[in-house]
């Protein structure tokens, strides 16, 4: 009685074993690259989703009276700039508005990726995390009687990584509300009646 | 004579074992890719409705009133339009295709009064996905009436600077 492996069996068996290997390489590579795409595309959802609230925050907050004096869209609409009231400091009356701008800003590695900009007095600043095919912003009416001045449309292609992969369009429009100004008190000096 | 080798049963059998747990972790991978996708639909419908709100957060009283009456939730649709017709080209045929699970037409409800305060209504906006699975956001709000409301503006909705 023989105990070993004869070369037919172990032809049938590395056959197998290799059928077994190409199909898990094969599902590897199927499946991994499906896994990578849906990771790229929420990264690209996560992209737009940053980019769009860092613009929100700002807009919600800045000083705007009229759009032809407080509001600069250049680049046809690839960027946007505005003025962004300060914290009160020591002198109640005074408040100083910081201009805040965002441009896009090519990855160096790819010229077709861009980063989002966020430059104010402290400097530029790289929204990290958050990688842009393309933004345009434009400045809309409203349509009939509204609260707001109007509104800031702002559509952005984002990215879900540095090299390009991924993508996912959203469009959002910020309101924008005018600064109301309190009415100016006469505050009486001392000794004056 | 009884031979020491295999026999296709002992394969057949390891290699059923081995490909049980296999296609488990294929089976999971493909779920979680599904699942990733799904999201991304409902975060999209969600911008969606999210942003439409935002444009009537600011009207009247009036004009909400207006909205919400029955066939009059066709300004949704045409709000959208305008905006895709807006954008460049390629960027167009993208948005299009982010949210192409949104079917069918939206849906407007203004209830008033919320919780029996005055002058609190809450818009709710709702929109059928192609899931069947409808997608509904609302916004709690406190409008003003049409008259305390600044003139229009000259220009329309659409123009830009």
């Amino acid at each position: 009685m023989r105990a070993g492996v004869t070369l037919v069996e172990m032809s049938v068996a590395a056959g197998l074993f290799g059928l077994l290997i190409g199909t898990c390489a094969t599902l590897w590579s199927t499946f991994g690259s499906k896994s990578r795409q849906a990771i790229e595309s929420c990264d690209a959802v996560h992209s737009v989703a940053i980019a769009a609230e860092f613009i929100r925050r700002d807009v919600e907050r800045m000083y705007f009276q009229e759009a032809q004096q407080d509001l600069a869209i250049p680049d046809h609409g690839r960027g946007l700039s505005f003025r962004l009231p300060q914290k009160l400091q020591g002198d109640l009356w005074t408040v100083y508005n910081e201009p805040v701008s965002y441009y896009l800003r090519r990855v160096p590695a790819n010229v077709d990726v861009f980063q989002l900009i966020r430059k104010d007095g402290a400097g530029e600043r790289v929204i990290r995390g958050c990688y842009l095919e393309e933004m345009l912003v434009r400045y809309v009416a409203p349509a009939g009687k509204s609260r707001y001045e109007g509104f800031l449309e702002v559509t952005l292609a984002g990215l879900g990584t540095a090299e390009g992969g991924g993508h996912y369009t959203g469009t959002f429009l910020l309101p924008v509300q005018a600064i109301k100004r309190p009415p100016m008190t006469y505050v009486p000096g001392r000794g004056s009646t | 004579m009884r031979r020491g080798g295999f026999q296709l049963m002992e394969i057949l059998v390891a290699l059923g074992l081995a490909a049980g747990p296999l296609l488990f972790i294929v089976h999971l991978v493909q779920s979680s890719a599904a699942t990733v996708h799904a999201l991304k639909d409902l975060t999209t419908a969600q911008f969606v409705l999210i942003d439409l709100l935002n444009v009537f957060a600011g009207d009247s009283i009036e004009d909400l009133r207006e909205l919400t009456s029955p066939g009059k939730a066709d300004r949704l649709n045409q709000l959208v339009e305008n905006r895709i017709s807006r954008m460049p080209v390629f960027l167009r045929s993208r948005y299009r295709d982010e949210i192409r699970s949104l079917v069918g037409t939206f849906d407007c409800r203004l209830d008033e009064d919320v919780d029996g305060q005055k002058g609190l209504v809450r818009l709710t906006v709702s929109l059928a996905r192609a899931t069947g699975e409808p997608v509904t956001v609302f916004r709690l709000l406190r409008p003003a009436s049409a008259a305390a409301l600044p003139e229009e503006p000259t220009e329309g909705e659409g123009s830009s600077q």
